[in-house]
C-alpha cells in the first residue's frame, strides 16, 4: 500500500510501497506538480520499476518547464538502486 | 541531373532507416551496430556482384533467370549471412532491433547496388524512383523479414543455427524473387512495396515494444530483489540461496565467494542497462558510464575464476547468453 500526502504545496511525502498496483495513484499526484518540488522518500519501503517510471516521466515533464523533482530521505537500499540504475544523473538527491 | 537521380535512388531507403531508428523509444540499436549493418550490407552487395557474374557464366543463365531466381537467392544468402553474424554477436535483443539491423543491411546493399548502376547506366528519373522507392525498400524489407524470422527462431531455440536460418531465407527469397518477376507494372510494384514494408515494420514495432517493456519491468524488479537479498543477508532463505548452499559441497569456498560476487555484479549491470532504457523511454539521453567498463572487466575476471563448470552451475541464475549478454551493449561498453 502506498500513502501519498502533501506536506506543503511543493513537498510530496511517500509512505509504503510504490509498485505497479500504486503507479496510477502516484501518477495522478505527480501530474499535478509544477515548478521545483521535493519528494520525500523517508517512509518509502520499496519502489519498483513502475514507480520509477512515474518519477522519470514527472521529472522529464518538469524539466521541460524549467522545474525539477528533488528527492530526499531515501533509505540506503533505495538510494543504491537509484545509483545502480544511473538515475542519480537525472535526479537531484539530497 | 545525376544528383537528382542519386537522391531518388539513395534517399528513400536511408530516410526510412533513420525514421525506423528514431521511432524506437528505447533506441535499442546504437550507431556502431547500425554502421556495422550498413557496412555489412555494402560488403554483401560487392560479393553479390562477383557471385552473380560467376554463377551466370558457370550455369550460362539468361538475364531473366538470373534476376528472378539465382540473383535473389545469392543476394538474400549474402545479406542473411550478415544478419546471422550480427545476431550471433548479440547485436539484437528484441524483434525491433533485429528489424532495424535487417533494414540497415538491406539499405547498405541497395546503396551500393544503386551506386554501381548510377555510374554504369543511364536510366531516366522514373526508373530511379522505382529503384529508390521500390527495389531499395524491397532489399531492406526482405532482409528485415529475414532478421525478424531469424530472431524469432533464436528466441524459441535459444541460439542461432545455420539450418535454422532456412525458413527465413526462403521467405526473403520469395519476396525478392516475386518483386523481380514484375507481375505488376513497376510503379504499382513500387507503391505496394513502399506501403507494405512500413506496415509490416509497424506491426513488429508494436508487438516488440510490449515485450521490451515487460522485460525491462520484470527484470528490473527481479534484479533489485537479488541485490536486496544479498544486502540484507537473507539470501540463504531464498531459492538462489538454497541452490548456492547445495553448491558448497562441490566448489571450494573462494570459488563460491566469486560466484556470489558474479551474481551481484550481473544484477548491478542488468539494473544499469534497464535503467538506461527506462530513462530513454522517458525522453532522457543517458550517457555511457566508464565505471561500467570496470564492472564488466570484473565479471570477466570472476567468470575466469569460477571456471566453466562453475559457470554452468550458475546458468540457472545467470542467463548471459542472450538478452543478458546483449544488454551490455546498451551500456555502451561492448
Amino acid at each position: 500500500m502506498l500513502e501519498i500526502s502533501k506536506a506543503d504545496e511543493s513537498t510530496v511525502l511517500l509512505k509504503g510501497r510504490m509498485d505497479a498496483s500504486q503507479a496510477d495513484a502516484a501518477h495522478e499526484v505527480m501530474d499535478a506538480l509544477t515548478g521545483t518540488c521535493t519528494v520525500d522518500f523517508a517512509g518509502l519501503e520499496y519502489i519498483s520499476s513502475a514507480g520509477l517510471k512515474v518519477l522519470l516521466a514527472t521529472q522529464q515533464r518538469l524539466w521541460e518547464s524549467g522545474g525539477e523533482i528533488v528527492l530526499q530521505g531515501m533509505t540506503p537500499h533505495v538510494r543504491m538502486v537509484f545509483d545502480l540504475a544511473g538515475f542519480d544523473s537525472v535526479f537531484k538527491i539530497s | 541531373m545525376v544528383g537528382l537521380h542519386a537522391a531518388a535512388s539513395f534517399l528513400p531507403v536511408l530516410l526510412f532507416l533513420v525514421i525506423l531508428r528514431s521511432v524506437d523509444p528505447y533506441r535499442l540499436v546504437n550507431l556502431r551496430s547500425l554502421g556495422a549493418a550498413l557496412v555489412g550490407g555494402c560488403g554483401a552487395a560487392v560479393l553479390a556482384y562477383f557471385a552473380n557474374s560467376g554463377v551466370r557464366e558457370a550455369l550460362s543463365l539468361t538475364d531473366l533467370a538470373l534476376s528472378r531466381y539465382a540473383g535473389p537467392l545469392i543476394e538474400e544468402i549474402l545479406k542473411g549471412g550478415v544478419i546471422g553474424i550480427l545476431l550471433w554477436r548479440n547485436r539484437a535483443g528484441f524483434l525491433v532491433d533485429a528489424a532495424i539491423l535487417g533494414f540497415g543491411v538491406g539499405a547498405g546493399f541497395a546503396v551500393v547496388e544503386n551506386l554501381y548502376l548510377i555510374t554504369t547506366r543511364d536510366f531516366d528519373l522514373a526508373t530511379w524512383i522505382v529503384r529508390g522507392f521500390g527495389t531499395a525498400i524491397m532489399h531492406g524489407g526482405a532482409t528485415t523479414v529475414f532478421a525478424i524470422l531469424t530472431k524469432m527462431m533464436e528466441e524459441r531455440k535459444g541460439r542461432v543455427t545455420w539450418h535454422g536460418l532456412l525458413p527465413a531465407l526462403v521467405a526473403a527469397f520469395v519476396i525478392h524473387s516475386a518483386y523481380n518477376h514484375f507481375v505488376l507494372p513497376p510503379l504499382i510494384s513500387t507503391a505496394v512495396i513502399a506501403l507494405s514494408v512500413p506496415v509490416l515494420v509497424g506491426v513488429i514495432f508494436s508487438r516488440s515494444e510490449a515485450a521490451t517493456r515487460a522485460w525491462i519491468t520484470d527484470g528490473f524488479d527481479a534484479d533489485q530483489e537479488v541485490i536486496r537479498l544479498l544486502e540484507t543477508g537473507v539470501l540463504s532463505d531464498s531459492r538462489v540461496g538454497e541452490y548456492l548452499s547445495e553448491l558448497k559441497a562441490r566448489f571450494p569456498g573462494e570459488v563460491l565467494v566469486d560466484m556470489l560476487c558474479l551474481v551481484r555484479l550481473e544484477a548491478e549491470l542488468s539494473i544499469r542497462a534497464k535503467g538506461m532504457l527506462m530513462m530513454r523511454e522517458a525522453g532522457f539521453d543517458p550517457k555511457p558510464d566508464d565505471a561500467m567498463k570496470a564492472r564488466i572487466a570484473e565479471t570477466q575476471y570472476l567468470e575466469d575464476s569460477i571456471g566453466a563448470v562453475g559457470r554452468m552451475a550458475l546458468d540457472p541464475f545467470l542467463r548471459v547468453h542472450g538478452k543478458e549478454s546483449w544488454q551490455r551493449g546498451i551500456l555502451g561498453v561492448s
